[in-house]
């Protein structure tokens, strides 16, 4: 109460504050203007020479208020003497901009004429300027504020009348805590002792150890995957399994230790380029070797590289620049500032990498994504058990091939008997029942194959075989993908319209001239590129970063579209806030902990997520952030918490991808030829986090595509949260979940001499981590006891229970 | 035992029962209204012609020189080189240069008042040639399956965008409370696998729904062993009623969509089965089709495409494999037997749409992800090998569209005279989209989807209604 009180004082201290809201601001080209210019009018008049129409540009000011024909675009500060102004209002279709679309709005009119008459001043675009450290506003109550992004939030709730929410209740809170750092909920008996006496200093504790959780990197690394567009398969045709999982191990590593985002940078766009780089250095550009490859055999093998070469700079602009840089590919970019040049200049950096697809001298056309790749290194021991295995697996071979050679002896008796046979396979059959000379190569294998499969000694030779290979599999040494340069110089070129036919002239290595300065000392190689982007001087890669680690926890960046920060992309709800986040981001020394800490230490963080009316009525997508962040789990997140409810999660660490159970055949129906069996994991494999599940580009885990996680075939610095019928389908009736459900349902049996009602709690608690109100606790005990009328016995009443706990909005949901 | 949990169990049942009359609108309205990227500006811009789409994709790509474009000049090259100024600068998938070409071994006909020619291949579509309109002019950028095929449905030849099926969703919403908007069978892999019936980036809500022959046709349809439908009930009872007292706590309306999601969930377990048994279906129907209870051939797919059309699904994708003759030109196991594997159902389907008055506002699209060359793949230096085959052809190839607002009896555009590239009124893949949307009401330069930084379409840049297909 003494908080609000005080913040009432000062709101009275502060007139000027919250009169805002009804007054009119002043024209703010960043806000206001640049957006309508740049949707309304830079596709024919902006940076793109080749479709600049009568040679007015307005991006640029010199450009737009120049006399040309003794008229002028703008004049600035006369409105009435400015053509545009004429042609957005003129009633003649054939005059009227946009040429073809529709009219402006009034509003848009007027905006447009209040600008040019307040001196049409253009700002350069906000993300391109080097952010500074602004000063934390005054605010209302600056009790509330535990740290300056909460000074940040409540200005602008003081400025819109808004009042911030009460804090949380201490359960909801932790479980938000836990599910942002970690990734699953808290076990009743992990936050028991907080609940008793919920102290500053305990939330405080609790954060700090959370933070240094081998689980945090696990969970954190996910975002990063999808920006990395990290997958185990290549995508396309055949779809073939790539080793690369040390790269995401590496992630979760670098997460776990915190490692400077600046480092972090370098090591994976050129760790390869750093002089005498470490095993880790080199696993971590496994980042740009992510990219899908389209194996397929009629592929032409320069459209394949150039796909993936694509692929590697869009990939870069939006992970570090949040610059859609893929527009300029074929044209030169209708908003930003970007030329077609710029963008094979860029294109330039890994355009010297060296080939990674090849052809097997196998007569087959169809490509194998090898490239520069390393062995990790293994124990000795392992090493020399892998060694006799293959010796022992080579010896055996050779013993069967022996056998078959002397069986085949008896084929051709045997093949005059099976004419009649009906057991033998169709394309056997019709093999078969050709003659001899007219059989294909294709029959002639047909038959061998049936034939030696009627061999005891081959078949039992074979089983054999098959067991070894398996056994060897866990021994093999593993290899990951790495970048390399060729040693020789490249030649890049400029690919006029995108195309690869058409080559145009030939650029160097180099980055857009509209951001930050080039130090010519750098190298003109990845190393150059990824030292430049974690410049200073850079205006966009912290912000663009903070931007999304604040989207992880509140469910949407400050600038909304974490991946454009261009002339097209949102305009930041917060700008200040977001300097002020990127600028000390930088100056702790890069550290992504420091600034998830700094925000879930906020009081903004820890509001409660109830929303009030007038929240709801004033700022129902939560923009100025008077409530705390509710939304829907990641698809990850809501397996592994589940899985940590029912006390089944193994919390292995790392180590090749995991297959958990899914439905039969999937991996059939997108292709017989490579991989076509899925090996279901076995003992505790079944049950790791989701960030180990194999993730086969052509055919994903079903229920995590179900929840809105990519496939991973490009970049994406976002996730969709939707709603499906599928997924209730799926938390209902998955065999995983209901195997979920069977283990909570057991470990709440378990409980010695508990009451229902104290099993139910403990039930409900370990899904939602709240206790239940005592509504709630009599809605469940009424459910146990209708379960109990129809199911057979005890046991399957408290599975129905924890099917109904499993499926629940708030179990699924960060509250 | 007398809380207030039991009675309330009564409303309960009657609620989830009650279907449309409980909370079914609301549930559909914020079902589709997902909490990221609904499509509010999303049409239908103009009254639709077409309120559905049954897409049949001939996965390989079908040879339009033995079906549906017939070239008696290919007969005086049999064997020999084609020209070179056809050939020119033009990308095979596996041919070498030089291939001879390979004259059809079918003998066409024309059929109907309209005149169509067609192939002795497909007799049955042959009798309907009055009902179809026949595209001799397509066109698409890719020649290999997998791009092919996303070059079809994303109108872009690599991995990320949104399929038709998806777009279709995003613009015109659901037609049915129970069932999925987009739904997807198929008759064996595809290359693409899940990208060919993918939302790209439109939210995931869009993507198809893969119907699979058997026990359970949706992944998790089915109740876990031991539970039966009450008990199911139950179970989504109960969660309900746990969900409105969170809605009490939180005052948020996710939590009425996760109710609603249920809701719908429960009704699709029911809807879902019975839409699958085709055991229901008089015997003279299945005997059109070819179609049996239990098998899992094409001739089903096309029969349980109609059901679908028939309660409310709005965009069916039948994926039929086997049409990538690479051999098997000749004799009775390669194109002519996928042709009659193909032929009867795919007339049936055409049949059995019109005698229900379905096909006035159903389109149906009939295409592969390209043609096949006119050239023979499998030369040897002795001739012809066994069993010669076509390469992956991207330049000229035969699509079918039949009801949906399309000209009936019409054949359009059409190829040089060895079938190699449109000789008059070109139609890319990009003006099929264009068209296929127009039919749906959809403009497709106002489809569009914020992505990256711009608006994304369909038909990115590219893309033409062709009015002349059009009734």
């Amino acid at each position: 109460m003494t908080g609000l009180s005080l913040r009432i004082a000062l709101l009275a201290a502060l007139p000027a504050l919250w009169a805002l809201p009804g007054a009119r601001a002043e024209v703010d080209f960043t806000r206001d203007i640049r957006p309508i210019l740049s949707e309304q009018c830079f596709r024919c008049h902006g940076p793109d020479e080749a479709a600049r129409a009568g040679g007015l540009r307005l991006d640029a000011n010199a450009a737009a208020v120049e006399e040309r024909e003794g008229r002028r675009a703008i004049a600035p500060g006369a409105p009435a003497a400015s053509e545009l102004i004429a042609r957005i209002k003129s009633d003649d279709p054939s005059r009227r901009m946009p040429l073809g679309g529709d009219r402006l709005s009034d509003r848009q009119i007027e905006l447009l004429k209040e600008w040019i008459a307040a001196g049409a001043e253009y700002k350069r675009h906000w993300a391109y300027q080097k952010p500074e450290r602004p000063q934390p506003p005054p605010v209302s109550d600056i009790g509330w504020a535990r740290n300056p992004v909460d000074r940040f939030i409540l200005s602008k709730l003081d400025a819109a009348g808004l009042e911030p929410s009460a804090g949380a209740e201490p359960a909801i809170l932790m479980r938000r805590l836990y599910l942002d750092l970690i990734g699953i909920p808290p076990s009743p008996g992990q936050i028991d002792d907080f609940l008793a006496k919920p102290s500053e200093e305990d939330y405080l504790a609790t954060v700090d150890e959370l933070l240094e959780s081998p689980r945090y990197g696990e969970h954190w690394a996910r975002h990063w995957l999808d920006l990395a567009r990290y997958a185990d398969s290549n995508g396309y045709q055949h779809d073939d399994l790539r080793e690369i999982w040390p790269y995401r191990d590496w992630v979760i590593r670098a997460f776990n230790n915190d490692m400077p985002f600046d480092r972090f940078t370098i090591e994976q766009l050129a760790g390869d380029l750093l002089p005498e780089p470490s095993l880790d250095q080199l696993i971590a550009t496994g980042f740009n070797r992510n990219t899908p490859m389209n194996g397929s055999g009629g592929s032409k093998i320069d459209e394949v590289r150039n796909a993936m070469l694509v692929d590697r700079v869009n990939t870069t602009a939006t992970v570090w620049l949040g610059t859609t840089l893929g527009c300029a590919q074929c044209h030169t970019h209708k908003h930003d500032p970007f030329t077609i040049e710029e963008y094979y200049r860029f294109y330039a950096y890994f355009d010297r990498g060296v080939d990674e697809t090849v052809l097997r001298g196998d007569g087959n056309t169809r490509k194998y994504y090898v490239g520069a790749q390393i062995e990790l290194p293994v124990s000795a021991a392992r090493r020399s058990r892998y060694a006799a295995a293959k010796a022992q697996h080579e010896f055996l071979k050779m013993v069967i091939n022996q056998a078959e050679f002397e069986a085949l002896a008896d084929l051709p008796k045997w093949a005059d008997q099976q004419l009649e046979n009906r057991d033998l396979r169709p394309v056997v059959r019709s093999a078969l029942a050709k003659p001899e000379e007219e059989r294909t190569e294709s029959d002639n294998n047909a038959i061998r194959d049936a034939f030696l499969r009627t061999r005891p000694e081959v078949v039992e030779g074979r089983k054999e075989l098959e067991l070894l290979a398996e056994r060897m599999k866990p021994l093999a040494p593993t290899t990951t993908l790495i970048m390399a340069d060729k040693s020789a110089p490249v030649r890049s070129y400029l690919l006029e319209r995108g195309q690869i036919g058409t080559r145009g002239k030939v650029v160097e290595p180099g980055v857009p001239a509209a951001l930050h300065a080039l130090d010519p000392a750098l190298p003109a190689s990845r190393l150059g590129l990824a030292k430049w982007i974690v410049s200073p001087e850079n205006p966009l890669t912290a912000r663009v970063t903070v931007n999304r680690l604040w989207a992880e926890i509140f469910g949407r960046g400050i600038v909304a579209s974490a991946e454009d920060f261009g002339q097209q992309g949102a305009v930041p709800t917060h700008p200040a806030l977001l300097d002020w986040l990127a600028v000390e981001f930088v100056e702790s020394g890069w550290s992504v902990k420091s600034v998830v800490r700094r925000i879930v230490t906020s009081s903004t963080y820890r509001q409660s997520s109830r929303r009030s009316a007038a929240s709801q009525k004033r700022d129902p997508d939560n923009t100025l952030y008077a409530r705390g962040p509710r939304f829907r789990l990641s698809a990850e997140a809501i397996r592994d918490s589940l899985l940590a409810a029912s006390g089944l999660l193994s919390t292995n660490v790392g180590g090749p991808p995991v297959y958990p159970p899914q439905p039969e055949g999937l991996w059939k129906e997108i292709s017989s030829v490579g991989d076509p069996n899925y090996p279901t994991s076995q003992a505790a494999d079944r049950h790791r986090r989701g960030i180990y599940t194999i993730l086969r580009r052509g055919a994903p885990y079903p229920s995590f595509t179900t929840f809105d996680a990519p496939p991973r075939a490009t970049c994406a610095a976002k996730r969709a949260r939707t709603n499906s019928p599928l997924q209730a389908l799926t938390l209902l009736n998955d065999p995983a979940y209901v195997e979920i459900a069977a283990a909570l349902a057991k470990s709440v049996m378990d409980m010695s001499a508990a009451s229902d009602r104290e099993r139910l709690v403990h039930a409900f608690r370990r899904c939602v981590t709240r206790r239940p109100s005592e509504t709630e606790l009599q809605e469940l005990d009424s459910l146990l006891n209708e379960f109990r009328g129809e199911s057979k016995d005890e046991a399957a009443a408290w599975v129905s229970v924890a099917r109904v706990l499993l499926n629940l909005d708030e179990t699924i949901t960060k509250s | 035992m007398d809380g207030p949990g039991l009675s309330a169990t009564i409303p309960r049942r009657a609620f989830l029962r009650g279907g449309a009359a409980g909370l079914g609108s609301l549930a559909l309205q914020s079902l589709l209204a997902a909490d990221a990227g609904a499509a509010d500006a999303a049409g239908p811009h103009f009254a639709p012609k077409a309120k559905h789409v049954v897409f049949l994709h001939m996965l390989g790509g079908p040879s339009q020189v033995d079906l549906l474009d017939p070239k008696p000049t290919l007969a005086k090259y049999a064997g020999k080189p084609m020209p070179d100024s056809i050939l020119k600068g033009k990308q095979f998938a596996f041919i070498p240069k030089g291939a001879g070409a390979l004259a059809s071994p079918y003998k066409f006909a024309q059929h109907g008042e309209s005149g169509a020619w067609v192939s002795e291949l497909l007799p049955h579509l042959a009798k309907r040639a009055d009902d179809l309109t026949v595209i001799r002019s397509m066109q698409t950028d890719e020649f290999n399956h997998g791009a092919g095929e996303l070059f079809l449905h994303t109108g872009f030849g690599r991995l990320g965008r949104p399929t038709l099926g998806a777009w279709v969703s995003y613009g015109l919403g659901s037609l049915s409370d129970s069932l999925p908007t987009f739904v997807v069978l198929g008759t064996g892999p595809n290359t693409a696998g899940n990208s060919a019936w993918g939302n790209g980036f439109l939210p995931s809500v869009h993507q198809g729904v893969k119907f699979r022959s058997g026990a359970e046709p949706v992944h998790f349809l089915t109740n876990p062993s031991g539970v039966d439908t009450d008990l199911q009930e139950s179970v989504i009872d109960g969660v309900s009623a746990l969900n409105r007292l969170a809605f009490e706590l939180y005052a948020d309306p996710e939590i009425a969509t996760r109710i609603a999601q249920y809701e719908s969930a429960f009704r699709l377990q029911a809807s879902g089965p019975e839409l699958m048994q085709i055991e229901n279906e008089p015997q003279h129907v299945l005997d059109a089709y070819g179609a049996k209870p239990g098998a899992t051939g094409y001739a089903n797919l096309c029969l349980l495409a109609r059901r679908m059309v028939e309660r409310g699904v709005r965009f069916v994708q039948i994926m039929m494999a086997g049409w990538d003759h690479h051999s098997g030109i000749y004799g009775q196991n390669g194109l002519s037997r996928s042709c009659r594997n193909m032929d009867r159902p795919t007339a049936a389907l055409i049949d059995d749409l019109k005698q229900r008055g379905l096909l006035d506002d159903t389109l149906v699209i009939w295409t592969g992800e390209f043609g096949r060359t006119p050239m023979a793949q499998a030369l040897s230096p002795q001739g012809f090998t066994q069993e010669p085959g076509r390469d992956h052809h991207r330049d000229g190839f035969s699509v079918i569209l039949a009801g949906g607002g399309t000209k009936p009896g019409l054949t359009y555009g059409a190829t040089d005279e060895f079938g190699f590239e449109p000789a008059e009124n070109p139609m890319h893949v990009h003006d099929l989209h264009a068209t296929i949307l127009h039919l749906l009401g959809i403009d497709h330069k106002r489809l569009t989807f914020k992505h990256q930084g711009r608006d994304f379409r369909l038909t990115d840049v590219h893309g033409r209604v062709v009015n002349e297909v059009l009734a």
